[in-house]
């Protein structure tokens, strides 16, 4: 550009500076042209040589938790941070069968069912040196059953656990109110931590292979090897997580190598990440639920053709292809593939809307121009799930205003009711396993989390389910309770989304039966060289 | 000189005060309670009331109002109700990062706007002067998130290896991955600002160039490089500061975008997990640290102006005799 | 009719205001000729984003209903594409443009007239304690940024509508209050150094001694202090597009499904990965030559004023 021999004038040519302009734009479009077009060039060669110990492994999680306590949180954000520190008395083996971790032994149950005996290991450590004691198990028990605590086991435990205490050091007896057969879930699902650390919100004291060193409020934390761990021996010297809000940066991040891990990939980045070299995604069906409550109590939703015409009404089709690209299961009623009492051949509502039947359903209820509002938490998937189904129940004649807000907020509507429809996308595998607990126990009709449902049968069957110790018979029970559930429309998921994580092929693949029940198992992971 | 800065300290203190009694009343009108957010979905109403007796929420708001004000009197921002890490020490670590970035951000672009500024306005109707008019306005004009978001992409995917695309590492754990870190952050987040320094550089020394001292001193035959640089630069300066003092205050708020794009552990962030999990004590000592950095610079760049411009000073004095009489 | 400011001599109460307002935006329209290049552009750009926000609805499809498959190239069916939810890209970007300029020109508006009173008030009794307070007032809500100030409204309140003492306040309002706000005491320290070089004139004394009452003292001296504050207002209309965006982005903004361009890019940064490249740039690029235009005129705006101002 020398030609802009320009008039002396203060003001620069039309011309050169129209030229200026075509350039600026096009160098900005062509670059962009470039992004989008050329083939990644990254990516890191796939390493060939034998695992080893060692290493720093890193993981990016989409947000950071706000409590650290895996006894007051079951969300992923707090148990992937923490699984590796603190241990439950029971794990699960490679078939989801709990295998005894901390405890001895299986647990002694009394005839009656009310009195469990849980014998623990001897010789575990905290990582502070402390002894690991029935005194402690007991704290930790008695802690997420108490209601002035601020532990989300309060209702696993509620209403069934009398008292937990420990009748010798290597012994901890739980005296029950009544038959609970689940409770073998939850002492498989809920670590035990140090008793002095139950009201700690910002650090964990565990006997696990890692101890947690460092944590950076909402950006990360970093986790050292503990070198006197009684199990088998963790692979890396450290894990490290970094909290990496942008799906983008995360994706990035994981190309360039500087992540191991990317938890929650973005639904879009899936096929770019399965095109670079060096990475591996997996999918699999894991207990995560896009949680779906009309408010039975209150106008609309109380009217049982309103519900089932939204029901048939929601564009599942809409949510699978747009939001998932196809990677999703049609939902149904609450029980999804990864959980106990799966029944594939179920399917009342099919993959396309129903428009015919939904609009039938709306005349038949009576209701005269009908509206209400989506509440949904702040989530990527969740908006754009929220816009496809609000345009989807437009086409049968229903105005719905989409809501979002951000978790304390949503929360908070949950719990007070105050709300027409709540959709929220949840894990729930982390606090049930594969035993649909969380999902299925708002139905019954004495849960804080109820929708205003009254249905004695269905609380009948919840009781039942809960009771039984045998799981062939939950199975059962749960088959029974999600056809009610999914017939009167009250736990009604778009889709059920799949667990999707990718990760480098630096460090060996994570353990899939462990994915299956949304953990991450990272000690067992081991550099590539 | 030392009367001007102490009235102005004063009228600092006023603001600060007004401006946490602001904050104040804004935490507790709005809906939504923290008890929620922090007790998770088990809590009963009993809990509720424990909590928010713990938390001193259930006082009557002048009693809440009034304690508030002496803990900060007395220089405590309080605990966070989720960690009870101190709310002083959890804002102190992150406002140096992002204090780092806004400063480094703030002096390169600066120097930068001035140099081109000048250059636009020493050869006006040049191609590099319509460049600058052109570019400065464009500039201004382009989202930070969306530059971030590409910054990463070519920098991430593109050409790797050449500059970190995300993340921060520590000066003292590796000052040159930290100087490196710095790169993509400070050109995003200063690009903008940078233009309006441009701009007004160009216009005040364009002003400057028409003055009759500038006449006076290539009339005595100065060189014109002297009469830019040395004679007419000083005065376009002036403006200059006015708006860099400013820009440095708003960086500091602003780098949230730049923040979240680049995971950057800085005030930004925190201020946004704050409000996000309703900690009020660290929302309120996030949003007081940040009103408290911009009046800061506010107060620094009418200092300079008050030092470098004798005609402020006698404005200020006829002011005062005004108001006297 | 001079276009000096009126002297003294000229008597000051035969014509209304209006009127006088009325001939000086005539000469001045006089004065102003053909503009320069870059503020043609710039007039080209704000015309085509008007075009856009205003015109381009009418004809479009719904923004916010499914048009296609998602992700499409842009094509004779879809000028610029469909978006990740296969939306018409071109008909979310002008209803986005809409909102944004709907916003941009309220918030400024609102902005304006919470500010020109205090300016004006604070300058008339400049030195005495109602300054202060103005000054005062100005500051404590300059020191909280926009972003920390939308964290407290809607960070806390949602991005519903929300109702305050029985009224229904919807997102788009609430993003206008906050700007308009936050805008307040830059607009009103415009108008506040403006009254004062006007107070200095000549005939504002004369006015005074005229023993015109205050209120008829400060109508004269709006008639002359608007203009100014108008052009910086228009300057900021560029800022409120780019605010109202950037809160977008940060999930601060007007909820989905309504487009804002701040929701769209925020979304497109999605995909950029996934090769819609299309989806960033094409709206990006209304956004910056939006701004642009904004920038470019409100400019030329200022110094055309500056240079045909009181002196």
């Amino acid at each position: 550009m020398t030609s802009t021999n320009a008039p002396s004038g203060a003001e620069v040519s039309r011309r050169s500076l129209l030229r200026f302009a075509a350039l600026a734009a096009a160098g900005g479009g062509l670059g962009f042209g470039a992004i989008a077009c050329s083939s990644p060039t990254t990516g890191v060669d796939t390493p060939t040589g034998a695992p080893h110990d060692g290493g720093t492994l890193r993981v990016g999680l989409y947000a950071g938790a706000n409590d650290l306590n895996p006894l007051d949180s079951t969300s992923e954000l707090t148990r992937w941070v923490t699984d590796s520190v603190a241990e439950s008395l029971y794990a699960y083996d490679d078939n989801a069968q709990p295998v005894p971790l901390l405890a001895a032994a299986a647990p002694a149950v009394s005839a009656d069912g009310l009195l469990w005996t849980i014998p623990l290991k001897p010789g575990i450590r905290f990582h502070n040196g402390d002894p690991f004691t029935a005194e402690h198990v007991a704290a930790c028990l008695n802690y997420a059953n108490n209601t002035s605590s601020p532990s989300e086991w309060i209702i696993y435990y509620f209403g069934y656990l009398a008292e937990a205490a420990a009748s010798d050091p290597l012994t901890v007896t739980l005296k029950l109110t009544k038959r609970y057969g689940l409770l073998q879930s939850h002492l498989t699902n809920m670590p035990m931590t140090h008793k002095d650390f139950l009201k700690r919100k910002d650090a964990v004291m565990g006997t696990g292979p890692y101890a947690l060193t460092r944590v950076d409020l909402g950006t990360g934390y970093t986790l050292e090897r503990n070198t006197a761990y009684h199990g088998r021996r963790p692979g890396p010297d450290r894990i490290q997580i970094d909290v990496i809000p942008d799906g983008t940066t995360r994706t990035v991040n994981l190309q360039e190598g500087k992540l191991h891990i990317a938890t929650q990939v973005p639904p879009q980045m899936v096929s770019v990440l399965e095109k670079a070299p060096g990475i591996t995604v997996t999918h699999v069906d894991a207990p995560v639920d896009i949680l779906a409550y009309p408010r039975v109590g209150k106008a609309p939703f109380d009217n049982l053709a309103f519900r089932q015409a939204v029901a048939y009404g929601m564009d599942r089709k809409g949510v699978l292809d747009k939001v998932f690209q196809g990677d999703a299961t049609i939902g149904q009623g609450p029980v999804g593939p990864a959980v106990v009492g799966w029944d594939p051949a179920f399917a009342p509502y099919r993959t396309e809307t129903d428009i015919d039947r939904a609009k039938a359903l709306l005349a038949q209820s009576g209701i005269k121009n009908p509206s209400f509002t989506l509440t949904i938490s702040n989530r990527a998937e969740m908006r754009s799930i929220g816009q496809i189904l609000v345009e989807g129940w437009k086409k049968i004649g229903i105005d719905v205003t989409l809501d979002v807000l951000d978790g304390g907020p949503w929360t908070q509507k949950w719990i007070t009711g105050k709300y027409d429809f709540i959709m929220g996308y949840y894990q729930s595998g982390l606090g049930s396993g594969n035993a649909n607990f969380l999902l299925l126990s708002p139905a019954e009709s004495t849960n804080i989390l109820n929708s205003g449902y009254n249905n004695p049968e269905v609380d009948q069957l919840i009781q039942r389910t809960w009771a039984s110790a045998d799981p062939a018979e939950r199975a059962t029970l749960i088959k029974q309770l999600n056809t009610i559930l999914a017939r009167d429309a009250i736990m009604i998921p778009p889709v059920y989304p799949r667990t999707v994580i990718a990760q480098s092929k630096q460090v060996t693949p994570l353990s899939l039966p462990q994915l299956k029940l949304s953990r991450l198992d990272l000690p067992n992971l081991r550099m590539l060289s | 000189m030392l009367s001007f800065i102490a009235r102005r300290l004063a009228g600092l203190a006023l603001v600060m005060w007004s401006v946490t009694t602001l904050v104040f009343l804004l935490l507790r009108f709005s809906p939504g309670s923290p008890l929620y957010s922090i007790l998770g979905f088990s809590a009963n109403k009993e809990t509720r009331d424990q909590l928010a007796n713990r938390l001193g929420l259930d006082d009557p708001l002048p009693v809440q109002y009034l304690r508030y004000l002496r803990q900060l009197a007395e220089g405590d921002l309080g605990t966070s109700m989720y960690n009870g890490h101190s709310v002083a020490s959890l804002i102190g670590d992150r406002l140096a990062v992002t204090v780092e970035l806004a400063v480094v951000t703030a002096v390169v672009w600066v120097g930068l706007g001035i140099v081109l500024g000048a250059l636009a306005a020493s050869r006006p109707g040049r191609f590099l002067d319509g460049a600058v008019r052109v570019g400065s306005v464009v500039v201004v004009s382009i989202p930070s998130f969306w530059l971030g978001v590409v910054c990463v992409i070519v920098f991430g995917v593109k050409i790797p290896g050449v500059l970190p695309s995300s993340g921060w590492v520590p000066f003292t754990q590796d000052p040159v991955e930290h100087v490196r870190c710095l790169v993509l952050p400070v050109f995003v987040l200063g690009l903008g600002a940078g233009g309006i320094v441009a701009r007004t550089m160009r216009a005040s020394l364009t002003d400057a160039l028409r003055g009759d001292h500038v006449a006076y001193a290539r009339a005595s035959g100065l060189p014109e490089r002297t009469v830019i640089w040395r004679v007419a630069a000083r005065g376009a300066l002036l403006p200059t500061t006015t708006v860099a003092g400013l820009m440095l205050g708003m960086l500091v708020s602003g780098t949230v975008l730049v923040e979240t794009v680049f995971r950057i552990p800085g005030m930004g962030r925190l201020t946004v997990g704050a409000f996000q999990s309703q900690d009020y004590p660290l929302a309120t000592g996030c949003s007081l640290t940040i009103a408290l950095v911009f009046l800061l610079c506010n107060l620094a760049a009418d200092v300079i102006q008050f030092r470098l411009d004798p005609r402020i000073r006698a404005g200020l004095d006829r002011k005062n005799a005004g108001a006297a009489a | 009719m001079t276009t000096a400011p009126l002297s003294p001599a000229a008597p000051p109460a035969a014509e209304s205001a209006a009127d006088r307002w009325a001939a000086r935006a005539k000469v001045r329209i006089q004065r102003v000729g053909r503009p320069a290049p870059l503020t043609a552009v710039g007039i080209a750009l704000v015309a085509a984003f008007a075009v856009l926000a205003l015109i381009v609805p009418l004809f479009a499809p719904d923004p916010n209903a499914s048009a296609g498959a998602p992700l499409e190239h842009p094509s004779s069916g879809h000028l610029m594409g469909t978006d990740h939810l296969g939306r018409d890209l071109l008909a979310r970007t002008a209803a986005g443009a809409r909102l944004s300029l709907t916003v941009g020109l309220f918030s400024v508006l609102l902005g304006l007239a919470l500010a020109l009173p205090l300016g004006m008030v604070a300058a008339y009794r400049a030195g005495t304690w109602v300054d202060d307070v103005v000054m005062r007032v100005l500051e404590t809500v300059q020191a909280l940024p926009v972003f920390v100030f939308a964290m407290f409204v809607i960070g806390l309140s949602g991005t519903g509508s929300s109702h305050v003492a029985g009224i229904t306040l919807t997102m788009s309002t609430k993003v206008v209050l906050l700007l308009g706000v936050s805008f307040m005491p830059y607009f009103a320290r415009v108008a506040r150094a403006h009254t004062l070089s006007e107070t200095a004139e000549d005939y504002v004394g004369a006015l005074r001694v005229l023993g015109l009452p205050r209120r008829r003292v400060l109508g004269e001296v709006l008639v002359n202090v608007l203009p100014p504050v108008l052009a910086q207002g228009f300057l900021w209309i560029a800022i409120a597009i780019f605010a109202e965006s950037a809160l977008g982005f940060l999930a601060l903004g007007v909820p989905p499904p309504t487009p804002t361009l701040g929701g769209i890019l925020a979304d497109a940064g999605n995909y950029v990965l996934a090769n819609a490249w299309w989806y960033s740039v094409l709206p990006g690029l209304v956004l910056v030559l939006a701004v642009t235009g904004f920038n470019l005129v409100g400019d030329a705006l200022n110094d055309r004023i500056d240079r045909g101002g009181s002196r």
